[in-house]
């Protein structure tokens, strides 16, 4: 017998070296294309019917941002609103990519009562060298009869290589 | 745009989101440390004026959260939220940077014309010159997935795309590159590569599919020479090196097709032992001292072949190729051996094949490999990146495995898996929504109970406040600026002034009295005393005054802007209760309901397809299996028959 070299080399060869196998279906195509068109509008309409039952013209949110492409990892945030827990989020290492490209992360959605209030923000974080430390920082702001907006600005301290804190308000 | 200042910290965010300008900060106070080891308490407030929640600050806010789902594989969501906003008026077609970044998403899940629809619009727009050049580049994107290669071609070519970012440049010419490739220019190709960044993986894949494409098309020595580049690379992470041994087998089996045994061992020896590439390449190496005759080198790499997966097809062709190589150095009863071991596992592989076919026929084969999606990966975004599958998932996916890494079949799986994340999207949609409807119920009913009542106590409250409000203005500006003892209650503390009261009560009740009598002398003394006292606190009573009628007028505008926040609810409320939400909610279920349906009957068409090319794939194992213990069993029969001849040719000599 004649080894079969030439055929087990042609084999690896087309292995390696020729292209897809599969073939698509236009018609089956054009009915998941108006079928994704239909779910994406249908999603967007509940999404503002959701949030017209839940939210009135008053609604109240707080979100968390950090430097672009800062070198200091944040790893999570605690939120306490006038010493209750509202917010707690872990940031994955995709989510933390999204803050660092100009991402910002809504971290509480809700309706607040009128008045005064107390935030508190606990941070966790890991400076270059990867060792972890903890912030805590306290804001109070008042939230009057239209929307109200927080962004807490966790920013590189450059001097300790840690995070410190920027609050910025809106209000309707 | 408004004309707010760009804030330097943020100057690396994508064009998109550049074109957004951040609001400038005012970081005002200081952040003061006590520090411990690990735990450190940032000081007081940082007192920052709020800022007016206009339509800028709104987009500002509303365009940011949707690049954090973006970037964090929540495509669907950034998408859904941008068209939320859209519905909602807040970004419109003068809101580039939000129509380029849609236009992104639609290319992303396949919505063509929605994109091309965006990309037209924006290029018939004055926007800034780097905004048209990537939007340029997104409808390049598109021709290119589309198969418009030469639309794509003319686009990446040109001056358009000309002034992006470097990042964007890189990807502009790496298309370029691979539709040059793919049209077997590869001069023009070569061009386009030389403006990848040296080094990056974008560029190694780029060099490595031109060398590839090079030796399909004949031009071989090139090719190689391409391939070489990549094999030379430094050592990096997973993907680079087994790119690396992807280069290093590919030049080891077109050398050993010409006859360069040499070059061809030479390339092979580099592929790792432990990468995704080494059977190949042991199979190679082996073949390639087999053809030099060099059988004792050879059969070492088969044995330690052998002893693998033997689902592998380079080890099913090692387990026929060992025997023979034991045949030509005449070692008969270890080829014998070899043959019966080969003709065992490639039996124990037709029933895994069979096995495998059996599974794939079933119904819930790709149930289980949705299955296996969930659990490798938390994230229910429909356009979420797929787990990889291992060959965990089912005894077929060794033998799937290349049908997996093939584009169409991946490509067609990847709309599977998204369908059935929209399928999961409307069953808790489907699940919400009478929750949704209850809640609207229950809000209407007590809305209604409670609205009058309200109304009501809030006329009342606001009566009451403007009279508190009026009463404290009034002493605010009435209060006089001088010390002035002709009215001592007004400048008596509390407890004086109610000392000052019950003295003078006396008094009063004593004036009919004769001015010696003792008892009038002593409230003259009495209140001689509490005058004095009165003058002596007169300054810091006064300031206390001052200081609690300030802190009055405050809470009072608190109270003020809470009666205001109450007026909005109830404003709200009012507007809330005569809205027809109720029935949008339940002509909603009935979308919910048709769209499932027919999400349902999609995937089922698609299922039937991507279980049609496993089945394809293993039928064309399990056949090439049956020749390969077919040709085990007559290599046996022929040592058996070889051997009994020379037994006889002994016997006779």
């Amino acid at each position: 017998m004649k080894i079969s070299s030439k055929i087990v080399l042609a084999g690896l060869c087309a292995a390696l070296l020729t292209g897809p196998l599969a073939a698509s279906d236009e018609g089956l195509s054009r009915q998941i294309h108006n079928l994704k068109q239909n779910v994406l509008n249908l999603n967007r309409d509940l999404s503002l019917l959701e949030r017209e039952l839940l939210y009135p013209s008053s609604e109240s949110a707080i979100f968390v941002s950090v430097d672009v492409g800062t070198p200091i990892r944040l790893v999570d945030v605690n939120l306490t609103l006038n010493g209750k827990h509202v917010g707690y989020h872990f940031y994955s290492e995709q989510e933390f990519t999204a803050l660092t490209s100009g991402g910002i992360h809504r971290i509480f959605h809700g309706n607040l009562p009128s008045g005064r209030h107390t935030l508190e923000a606990t941070v966790t974080g890991y400076d270059p060298q990867g060792k972890d430390y903890q912030k805590t920082t306290s804001h109070t702001f008042t939230k009057g009869p239209g929307r109200k907006m927080l962004e807490l600005r966790v920013v590189d301290d450059l001097s300790t290589m840690q995070h410190r804190f920027e609050f910025q308000e809106w209000n309707e | 745009m408004n004309a707010r200042e760009e804030n330097p910290m943020r100057r690396m965010q994508p064009s998109w989101k550049r074109m957004l300008r951040p609001l400038a900060m005012t970081m005002l106070g200081s952040i003061s440390l006590s520090a411990s080891a690990s735990l450190l308490i940032i000081g007081d407030d940082l007192p920052v004026e709020p800022m007016p929640l206009d339509v800028e600050s709104q987009r500002y806010l509303a365009f940011n959260e949707a690049t954090f789902a973006f970037y964090a594989d929540r495509q669907f969501d950034a998408m859904t939220q941008l068209l939320a906003n859209q519905k909602r008026g807040l970004f419109n077609h003068d809101t580039e940077y939000a129509e380029l970044m849609l236009g992104e998403l639609y290319v992303n899940f396949g919505l063509a014309e929605q994109a091309e629809e965006i990309f037209n619009r924006l290029l018939k727009k004055d926007i800034l010159a780097q905004l048209r050049a990537e939007t340029w580049l997104h409808k390049a994107a598109l021709n290119y997935r589309r198969g418009q290669l030469d639309e794509a071609a003319d686009v990446l070519a040109s001056k358009r795309t000309d002034g992006m970012s470097a990042e964007k440049n890189a990807r502009r010419h790496l298309m370029l590159a691979n539709i040059r490739i793919s049209q077997e220019e590869f001069g023009e190709a070569l061009a386009s590569l030389h403006a990848i960044p040296a080094g990056t993986r974008e560029g190694a894949y780029a060099t490595y599919n031109m060398g590839v494409a090079m030796i399909r098309a004949n031009h071989t020595d090139d090719g190689v020479r391409m391939l070489s580049g990549v094999l030379n690379l430094p050592p990096g992470d997973e993907e680079n090196n087994a790119l690396k041994d992807r280069a290093a087998l590919a030049i080891g089996l077109t050398q050993l097709k010409r006859g360069k045994i040499e070059e061809a061992r030479a390339a092979l020896i580099r592929v790792r032992a432990d990468g995704p590439f080494s059977n190949e390449a042991l199979l190679a190496l082996g073949l390639s001292n087999f053809e030099r005759k060099e059988y004792r080198r050879a059969l070492p790499l088969w044995l330690e072949l052998v002893r693998r997966n033997p689902s592998h097809q380079s080890v099913q062709e090692a387990l026929l190729l060992a025997p023979r190589a034991y045949e030509e150095l005449g070692a008969m009863p270890q080829a014998l051996a070899g043959y019966r071991f080969a003709t065992e596992t490639l039996r124990d592989e037709l029933r895994q094949v069979e096995l495998a076919i059996r599974n794939v026929d079933e119904l819930n084969w790709l149930e289980r490999l949705k299955s296996h999606d969930k659990a490798s990966t938390m994230n229910r975004d429909p356009m979420a990146t797929s787990g990889s599958y291992s060959a965990d998932a089912g005894p077929e996916m060794p033998y799937l495995y290349r049908l997996f890494a093939s584009h169409d079949f991946a490509e067609q799986f990847r709309q599977y898996m998204e369908l059935d994340r929209l399928h999961s999207l409307l069953l808790d949609w489907q699940q919400s929504v009478p929750a949704m409807e209850q809640a609207w119920n229950n809000q209407l009913a007590s809305l209604q109970a409670t609205l009058p009542d309200a109304r009501a106590q809030l006329i009342a409250l606001k009566k009451q406040q403007q009279e508190a409000g009026a009463l404290a203005a009034d002493i605010q500006v009435n209060m006089p600026q001088g010390l002035d003892m002709k009215r001592p209650q007004d400048l008596a503390d509390f407890e004086q002034l109610v000392r000052w009261e019950i003295i003078s009560e006396f008094d009063r009740q004593t004036r009919h009295q004769p001015p010696s009598s003792s008892e009038r002398e002593r409230v003259r003394r009495v209140k001689g005393v509490l005058l004095y006292n009165i003058a002596s606190n007169a300054p810091q009573n006064r300031q206390q005054q001052q200081s609690d009628i300030n802190s009055a007028m405050e809470e009072i505008d608190i109270v003020d802007m809470r009666t205001a926040a109450v007026e909005q609810l109830i404003r709200d409320a009012s507007l809330h209760i005569r809205s027809d939400l109720g029935n949008r909610l339940n002509s909603r279920r009935q979308d919910i309901d048709r769209m499932i349906t027919d999400t349902e009957k999609l995937m089922a068409q698609l299922g039937q397809l991507l279980k049609n090319d496993a089945l394809q794939v293993l039928a064309e194992n399990r056949i090439q299996l049956g020749e390969q213990l077919a040709e085990a069993h007559l290599a046996m029969a022929r040592v058996q028959d070889t051997s009994f001849s020379e037994r006889l040719q002994e016997k006779d000599l």
